[in-house]
């Protein structure tokens, strides 16, 4: 007994706050060390409910059934590359004047500069304004419909603009039959999913439109009708032993898909001079498998939509304003909170000051299972981190005392091939005090002026703590 | 001056070469860096930057190191770019520490001393009851509610919980948040206030009677909503400690129901384990008559001189009559040397950083002086509106939520007291100050010296009628040394009486003179 401890041999004591108690207390001999603590937002009403739960075996066995069978569903999706089309033709409910953009649901009134950015673009490239300031003040009418692409089965990384015209890959879960869908990642620089639309950018997109969608098409069309269709899934696996985390780090995963998709492109051109270039734009990006490998993972967690007593997050996403996330359990409903601030290693010419709340869908990857929690697995970008592979180590390991379980297919080498932290599981999250890690890039604030760096970002709890409430909630009902 | 280095035929990736170029940027004298592998594009991200490159001279294979610094140093920083290519500064630097795994504590513990943050603070309690840890909560700020449910909690598993809000504590002789170095000894006290421990803890000290418990249990313990629970909790606790023989049980006014509670609790432990004698003080609580084996106060001199009369084997109904002797022999030494200074001006000011010491002056003034406001009153309707800008005799607690917002506690840091005790001795009314001096670990490591200065200002502007009363709670043996502290305040020209009531009782009585 502790009490008895405490009185008959005097405090041995852990010092949680003021240092100056841990240091006066060594001055006169007393055992005592001095806690590391984070603050902790989680209302003490709440974690007493969690407990609660976790007390009440019918409950903890629904709810752990509940998520054995997310896990199930999560694992056994087969995302492949189906095909291509417009967004408008192969998008359920995209049509007229609506825009999809990254992340939870938001008014242009309440957008950051690269989301209004991406936005002005998105109209220009479509033609329903002339120019930027037309653009804008149609937006700033109410003229454009917003809507996340998370309500249209469909991920976009940073700002996330999908428009009616825009090519999008088809990514089919063989398993469970549903589809998700991205655009083609368009490279690196003065890019629209920063938030920049100046007339190169949009030239790009018509680019992309007309010449490497048509290419790209046709050889994914080829390779599905002979039954031979590009498997995401094997791509990230192997991409996972060559150094790619899947969201800071696709250069093994864009590689592998060009080695795959090459012979096909070939047998398919019709222009060999505008195939060299597709595959030179290819090899140019580094991300390009981002966008696939966001679709494979949208479409491996909408197979877990909706499975009640689950405990486990289906969707994190930010849009530049707010972060967002929906449950396994509730899935039509948005918790949110203010979007965190990136810390991130800067490019030349910005200072943190420049850089905007956290912006895009690609942290559906972590809500995969890899992206930021699979780290220890990607030592080339470790200096985003911190500096050393330990570091990078050190985000994986704390990532499994949020997760469900360790990831069946993707396995990290360095940790003697286990597999990654999977399944984020909001009790733990709750419990643990500790929020989602993820790495990724950041905008600029300001309109236009593209992407400012990379690096780590936590998730705020605010999300998790609202989340858990209706969770709890919903358990009574 | 923009100048560029270019190192041939070598490749770093672009986060190497970021990084860098960053460190470059840290350099005094340097106001821009970059650095970069000489593709076109990069060149011409360069140029547009205004550094002078010769597109024809570079491959993409080379590094080309742009800098914008001071002409005598740029060629040195330059260099130091390429031998940092090889050598990067910053793997010498520490590391982000948040990403380590949680590590188990180095010892086995008992007690978890939380003194984070209020809003956080709740969750910190329980989280560490569940690891079976006893909790000292110096946080403030934690909600009746949370209070209730931590205690409730506690309880069932056998564990206690003092505070929140609870500043002092001594468990088997050791003293924890502020507290003095005393001995132990054969008392236990159980105390809903910090400072009210420290003072009668002194006390006993000084008369050489040692404390081996003293369990804070923070001031809304006694609040009926809590219903005493450390308290109660407390009591058994010394009672189930035979090394304790008389116990001390403090607090400001009780609720009827608390009282009962208290002396059902006590009645059933004396049952259960033997009858222990109590000495009570309810600072502000009407006096109540002894009774057998339990004796009520109203000071905390007064119960330290019960505890006394009980070690001794003295009566201890003769204590309070012997008390009110001194007292006016000291009263009328003091009245006589002091006489020759002129009359004092008509207003009393008391300047505390012990919240249930300015109570204890309160209610010692109340029999006194008339109207005696505070911040922290005894009597509701003697409210000090304006705690900044008092009027007529008044005492303001400044460790009160309007003066400790976003600083720290004034035992800590006495500053904003010591300047408000300054202005006002200033003001041509006040003829008395009062003040406390509280000592011990956690506190500030030298109160007198500053309240020194306050006290030679004052009379350094001519300023003689005043007189500045104060005592310390402190001992010889705490850090800030109390024999050190009663030169310093007395070669000040300040009178340190023997007890907090004492300086009460005898500021009060002159200024009514």
């Amino acid at each position: 007994m502790n009490k008895e401890s405490l009185f008959r041999e005097g405090p041995k004591v852990a010092n949680i706050g003021l240092e100056r108690f841990n240091e006066t207390l060594k001055e006169q001999g007393v055992p005592t060390y001095q806690q590391p603590w984070t603050p902790d937002h989680t209302p003490l009403s709440l974690y007493l409910r969690v407990k609660e739960v976790e007390r009440d075996l019918v409950l903890a066995e629904r709810i752990g059934n509940a998520n054995r069978e997310t896990l199930t569903r999560l694992q056994t999706s087969l995302p492949i590359l189906h095909g291509m089309g417009l967004a408008k033709d192969v998008i359920p409910g995209l049509s007229g004047r609506m825009l999809l953009h990254a992340g939870p649901p938001i008014t242009w009134e309440r957008m950051s500069g690269p989301m209004r950015g991406a936005v002005t673009g998105a109209i220009l490239y479509e033609g329903w304004a002339k120019n930027v300031e037309e653009a804008q003040g149609m937006a700033a009418r109410g003229d454009i419909v917003f809507d996340p692409c998370h309500h249209h089965q469909a991920v976009g990384p940073m700002a996330g603009l999908i428009s009616p015209h825009m090519p999008v890959f088809i990514v089919k879960n063989t398993a469970y039959g549903n589809m998700a869908y991205a655009t083609m990642n368009e490279g690196f620089g003065q890019v629209l999913r920063m938030g920049a639309f100046s007339e190169r950018v949009v030239n790009h997109l018509r680019w992309m439109r007309q010449t490497l969608y048509p290419i790209l098409c046709r050889a994914i069309d080829t390779l599905r009708e002979l039954d031979r269709p590009i498997n995401l899934k094997s791509i990230m696996a192997q991409a996972l032993h060559m150094g790619d985390e899947m969201h800071n780090r696709n250069k093994a995963g864009t590689s592998l898909f060009i080695r795959q998709i090459a012979p096909t492109l070939a047998e398919t051109a019709e222009d060999t001079s505008k195939t060299a270039d597709a595959l030179r734009f290819l090899d140019s990006n580094d991300h390009f498998f981002l966008n696939l490998a966001m679709a494979g993972a949208k479409a491996s967690l909408d197979a877990c939509a909706g499975i009640p007593y689950s405990s486990i997050v289906q969707v994190m996403a930010r849009n530049g304003t707010d972060f967002g996330i929906r449950l396994a359990c509730l899935p039509d409903r948005w918790f949110t909170c203010p979007a965190a601030v990136p810390k991130v290693l800067l490019f030349p010419g910005f200072t943190q000051e420049d850089v905007n709340p956290d912006i895009g869908d690609s942290a559906i990857m972590e809500t995969y299972g890899i992206g930021g929690f699979a780290l220890a697995t990607a030592p080339a970008i470790v200096q985003f981190v911190g500096g050393t592979p330990q570091d990078a180590a050190n985000y994986t390991i704390e990532m499994y005392t949020i997760c469900h379980s360790e990831n069946r297919d993707y396995t990290i080498p360095a940790l003697q091939f286990k597999g990654t932290p999977t399944g984020i599981d909001l009790l733990k999250v709750i419990r643990q005090n500790t929020t989602p890690i993820l790495d990724t890039g950041a905008a600029s604030k300001e309109a236009g002026r593209g992407q400012v760096g990379a690096g780590i970002v936590r998730m705020p709890s605010e999300a998790f703590i609202k989340a858990a409430q209706a969770f709890l909630d919903n358990l009574r009902t | 001056m923009k100048a560029t280095k270019v190192i041939k035929g070598r490749y770093a990736d672009s986060i190497t070469l970021m990084l860098i170029a960053e460190e470059l940027k840290k350099q005094r004298g340097v106001s821009d860096a970059v650095m970069n592998m000489a593709t076109p594009a990069n060149i011409d991200i360069m140029r547009e930057g205004g550094f002078q490159i010769d597109l024809e001279s570079y491959s993409p294979d080379d590094i080309i190191i742009g800098i914008d610094a001071e002409p005598e140093n740029a060629k040195a920083f330059l260099k130091n770019a390429e031998d940092w290519l090889s050598n990067p500064p910053w793997q010498k630097e520490g590391r982000d520490k948040t990403a380590e795994a949680p590590s188990e504590p180095p010892l086995d513990t008992n007690l978890a001393i939380i003194s984070v943050s209020g809003k956080y603070a709740a969750i910190e309690a329980f989280k560490n009851l569940e690891r079976d840890r006893n909790v000292m909560l110096f946080s403030d700020n934690v909600t009746k509610a949370e209070e209730i449910a931590l205690k409730q909690v506690a309880h069932r598993r056998g564990l206690l919980v003092m505070g929140p809000d609870c500043g002092t504590a001594v468990i088997n002789g050791v003293g924890l948040g502020f507290a003095n170095r005393g001995k132990t000894g054969i008392v236990g006290m159980v105390g809903a206030s910090g400072t009210g421990i420290q003072e009668t803890y002194t006390l006993l000290q000084k008369r050489d009677i040692g404390v081996l418990h003293a369990i804070g249990t923070g001031g809304r313990d006694i609040h009926d909503e809590v219903g005493g629970a450390t308290f109660l909790d407390g009591l058994q606790i010394l009672w189930e400690d035979s090394r304790i023989s008389i116990v001390v049980c403090i607090s400001k006014p009780l609720s009827d129901s608390m009282k009962n509670k208290i002396s059902s609790k006590i009645e059933s432990l004396s049952r259960t384990y033997g009858p222990k004698p109590v000495a009570h003080c309810y600072v502000g609580d009407k006096r109540r008559a002894h009774q057998p084996n339990n004796y009520f106060c109203t000071g905390f001199e007064e119960t330290a001189r019960v505890v006394e009369a009980l070690v001794t084997q003295t009566p201890v109904d003769s204590v309070l009559p012997r008390m009110a002797e001194e007292r006016k022999i000291k009263l009328e030494r003091l009245d006589e040397t002091l006489r020759h200074r002129g009359s004092p001006g008509p207003v009393l000011r008391g300047f505390y950083t012990g919240g249930t010491l300015c109570y204890e002056a309160q209610s010692v003034l109340s029999e006194i002086l008339p109207g005696v406001r505070s911040n922290a009153p005894i009597d509701r309707e003697l409210i000090a509106r304006d705690p900044f800008h008092p009027e007529g005799h008044c005492v303001i607690d400044y460790g009160e939520d309007a003066f400790t917002q976003g600083r720290l506690h004034p035992m800590i840091d006495p500053s904003l007291r010591n300047a408000q005790m300054k202005k006002q001795s200033m003001q041509p009314e006040v003829g008395v100050v009062l003040f406390d001096v509280v000592l011990g670990f956690g506190c500030h490591e030298n109160p007198g010296e500053e309240l020194a200065q306050v006290i030679a200002g004052t009379y350094a502007h001519g300023k003689g009628n005043r007189f500045f009363f104060c005592s310390i709670t402190g001992l010889d043996e705490d850090p800030q040394d109390a024999r050190k502290q009663r030169r310093l305040l007395e070669s000040a020209g300040a009178i340190v009486c023997a007890s907090n009531s004492e300086a009460a009782y005898i500021a009060g009585h002159l200024l009514k003179r």
